[in-house]
């Protein structure tokens, strides 16, 4: 028994050192800031983790299609609320609510909005764990830095993480080619309703109970696309957010509200809009957040005039818009 | 887990890797901790139960066919076993002058019981696993003759593993009929013996005296065996993650497109092939058999250092030993010695020398061996083509035996000579490189111009960092695949040699153990192809 007990306890002990090289590990692999240049991946929308503490009042979270359809400089400029766009290319649900989890350590926005293309998009709920895995030891997501760090001869400097690299597009992706939509009548109506796999759905609800658990307003939202939208989604969609009391719309339902024109307002035949689309898309946004009276306009607010100075640096360098 | 996720069984796919997370961090650790809560006399049903929630959640429904399949074998082997009691008595009653007549009765009788045995079996695999090509072929000559009929081609879904239980069944089947092993009464142990979790998906093939009893014998976790079989599945996830892994672009992408590639190319791939099968498969079966050995059970070793063999034939003694055992076992000793074969071999001993006439015996034998080899992995054209090529090399082997031997006593060759062996290695490595293209290739068509091209558009101007990072793998990658091929190398030349290194290291103070173990796993974190920037590759064996 004696000899049982002390085997245990060398187990443990195996197990807390290993646990001990693997956090050390973690802090030699994890990119010192959110830079490219660092080893940071997806560094448009981990520029949230360069973002001021709790100065985000607006998070988006999807894949292409929002990158493509939220200019949050354009919220600011028209009403002083500062956005966050997300996203991350083909992002499953799983990945959105790593973002979730990675945005709310450092900010506390008052509304998510989701963007519900990759409701569809299906994964093994296991992906969650995985992810969270990844997020506690980051070893396991950024191991591959050994090629970097032999490239340079060395390791990182430092040890010390600090985010500091704010993105302009505030994680949007500015494109202003136009490629014309050869199937121009992508809305139809049906009856029919796509069902959501139990592990989406699960992921979904578990962002549903992150948000309600710090308040948060979740909206699910559409965002126009002639390629991946279809109406079956819409339905399960609408069907979702019915049951779980959630506020969704669809913006590919909304041509009076936003007139988006296939022949001009996407740069890659329909599935995702150019920068003349995501200013139609982004003015509805805008205003319908506005409109929720829950924010105020910073635009003045001593606080946030990198906001202002960012906004002209979008419109003067990236858009050209003087 | 989730009432959902209980209805949603079968679609757990990624547990079909021992190296998932899902199996590594779920199922093994939640088995392994049921297995130590329970008493026991609970231990063996833990096992049972768990590997039967282990097929289900990869095959859901299609776990019926593993169920079934036990039940037949066991009541096959009863009935097998009441036919060699009834003529025990039956022989007993009987005048000497007519046991023979009593006995052939009762082999007629207990041939008919095997025959739809192995109907049973063998027929369901025909009809799940090669029934569309053989539809496809037979649509094919109806085509060639202008026969304007076409066959319907069926589509089945097979459950994973089938190819390994059915010979598992089949096995026991041919054993308690011949008598070697008694029929189990215990239904409970002939399905332990059948599902067993670790060897379920890729092997290794177990006969029934081999682990039937000592899985229904297990007993609590032993620490040494704990530890001991750890380190043996961190040492396959090692071959697994940091070698075969990180080989697979330039493999998929050479084998895919071989046409946009010379003959070197060609080569690299075929060689980096055969390295990642090797890597993969006796990985798994480290992953496998350290997974029974936490559990106390020994497993049949499937992989011998099959690269330090001399010939074609010790290559296939030394790789996937038990699927080569099975066919030695239940189709070589059978054909070789049936009423036919005998008669040939007799009638040439006369004529040619007892030389050739064991040849020939022996190529009947093998070309049914390696037939079924090649059609075992698949039910294409290439895997019998593969078959066919390791059956000439082997009969090859056998005609010019006495000839090589008369030359290299004439040369003045020694065989032991270190020199002569490595060429031995070689030249077999070589051969089997060479059959990996048509294994792996998209067809047996692309398997014969990538030999083409390796004849005649054999180049090194691809030899080169460059060329390596356009087909999927950068000098990084080369290097830490050579560091760990190296270190595979010496452990394997080490158990070559006979020395059992973790009894060695067992040896060693806590610290040098420890720090060895933080090291191997430091190693596959870091330097494992997964997660970010890599496509996860599923278990090659698991379609077989």
């Amino acid at each position: 028994m004696r000899n049982r007990i002390k085997q245990c306890l060398l187990n443990g002990v195996f197990l807390l050192v290993l646990l001990g090289l693997l956090v050390f590990a973690s802090r030699v692999f994890q990119p010192k800031n959110n830079t490219e240049a660092a080893g940071m991946e997806d560094v448009a929308a981990n520029g949230i983790l360069g973002e001021p503490e709790n100065s985000i009042d607006v998070l988006f979270i999807g894949d292409s299609v929002t990158y493509c359809s939220v200019i949050p400089n354009q919220i600011w400029r028209d009403y002083g609320i500062t956005s966050y766009v997300c996203g991350t290319s083909l992002q499953k649900l799983y990945y959105s609510k790593d973002f979730l989890y990675k945005a709310f350590e450092t900010q506390s926005p008052k509304v998510v909005m989701l963007e519900m293309t990759p409701a569809y998009s299906n994964f093994m709920y296991q992906e969650n764990y995985k992810t969270t895995w990844e997020r506690l030891l980051p070893v396991f997501r950024y191991h591959d830095r050994w090629k970097d760090f032999l490239a340079a001869g060395k390791p990182d400097a430092t040890l010390h993480v600090e985010y500091t690299h704010q993105e302009i597009n505030k994680g949007y992706y500015y494109s202003p080619a136009i490629e014309v939509v050869e199937a121009k009548q992508y809305i139809g109506v049906t009856d029919e309703s796509a069902p959501m796999l139990s592990d989406n759905r699960k992921t979904l609800l578990d962002i549903k109970e992150f948000c309600e658990k710090r308040g948060v307003e979740l909206i699910l939202f559409s965002a126009p696309s002639a390629v991946t939208w279809r109406p079956e989604y819409h339905n399960g969609i609408e069907k979702f957010a019915q049951e779980e009391n959630l506020t969704y719309f669809d913006m590919n339902y909304m041509t009076e509200e936003i007139p988006i024109d296939w022949s001009k307002d996407s740069f890659d035949g329909g599935d995702h809009l150019n920068y003349d689309g995501a200013k139609k898309t982004t003015a509805y946004l805008g205003k319908y957040l506005n409109e929720m009276g829950i924010f105020t306009d910073k635009r003045n607010d001593a606080d946030y005039q990198s906001w202002n100075d960012i906004q002209k640096k979008f419109y003067d360098e990236v858009v050209g818009e003087k | 887990m989730s009432f959902d996720s209980l209805l949603a069984a079968g679609k757990y796919g990624d547990l079909t890797s021992y190296f998932s997370m899902d199996y590594l961090m779920f199922f093994l650790p939640l088995t392994i901790l049921i297995y130590s809560i329970v008493g026991a006399k609970q231990k063996k049903y833990v096992l049972l139960a768990t590997s039967y929630v282990f097929f289900w959640l990869i095959s859901g429904k299609l776990v019926v066919y593993l169920a079934l399949s036990t039940i037949f074998i066991h009541y096959f082997g009863i009935w097998f076993d009441r036919l060699h009691c009834s003529e025990k008595a039956c022989l007993e009653q009987t005048e000497k002058e007519n046991r023979k007549a009593v006995k052939a009765e009762y082999l007629h009788r207990k041939r008919l019981v095997l025959a739809f045995a192995a109907a049973v079996h063998i027929g369901l695999l025909l009809v799940l696993k090669y029934s569309a090509f053989f539809t496809e072929n037979v649509n094919t000559v109806l085509t060639l003759l202008k026969v304007p009929v076409q066959i319907l081609i069926p589509e089945y879904v097979m459950p994973i593993g089938i190819s390994f239980f059915t010979m598992q069944a089949v096995s026991y089947v041919f054993d308690v009929y011949r008598g070697t092993i008694k029929a189990d009464d215990n239904i409970l142990r002939l399905a332990l013996f059948m599902s067993f979790f670790p060897q379920i998906v890729e092997g290794p093939i177990c006969r029934y005296e081999q682990t039937a009893n000592s899985l229904w014998k297990v007993s609590k976790i032993e620490h040494k065996n704990l530890v001991f079989g750890l380190q043996r599945i961190l040492f396959g996830m090692m071959k697994k993650m940091v070698i075969a892994d990180r080989l697979n672009p330039l493999i998929e992408e050479v084998f895919t497109n071989f046409e946009n590639y010379d003959g070197g190319i060609v080569a690299i791939a075929g060689v980096c092939y055969t390295i990642q099968l090797y890597m993969e498969f006796s990985g798994t079966m480290d992953a496998v058999i350290g997974t029974a050995q936490i559990f106390g059970v020994k497993l049949p070793e499937n992989f011998a250092r099959p690269f330090f063999s001399k010939t074609i034939s010790e290559f296939w003694m030394r790789w996937h030993i038990t699927l080569g055992a099975w066919f030695k076992d239940y189709i070589f000793y059978p054909v070789t010695l049936s009423k036919p074969v005998k008669k040939i071999t007799s009638k040439l001993k006369k004529k040619t020398g007892s030389h050739f006439a064991l040849v020939v015996a022996s190529a009947i034998a093998l070309f049914f061996v390696w037939f079924c080899n090649g059609l075992w992995h698949g039910a294409a054209w290439n895997y019998i083509f593969f078959g066919m090529y390791h059956f000439v090399l082997i009969l090859m082997g056998n005609v010019v035996e006495p000839f090589v031997k008369q030359m290299k006593k004439g040369l003045h060759i020694n065989s032991n000579w270190f020199g002569y062996r490595v060429f031995q290695m070689l030249r077999t490595s070589i051969l089997v490189v060479i059959g990996e293209l048509f294994f792996r290739g998209h067809g047996l068509k692309s398997g014969l111009i990538m030999f083409k091209k390796m004849l005649t558009e054999f180049s090194l101007a691809g030899f080169n960092i460059e060329t390596m990072e356009s087909l999927g793998i950068d000098g990084y990658d080369i290097g830490i695949a050579c560091v760990a091929i190296l270190f595979v190398f010496v452990i394997s030349v080490m158990k070559e040699r006979g020395i059992e290194i973790r009894e060695s290291l067992a040896k060693r103070n806590v610290v040098i153990r420890w720090a060895l173990m933080y090291a191997l796993i430091l190693f596959i974190i870091i330097f494992g192809a997964y997660g970010l920037g890599y496509i996860p590759v599923d278990p090659i064996y698991a379609n077989f």
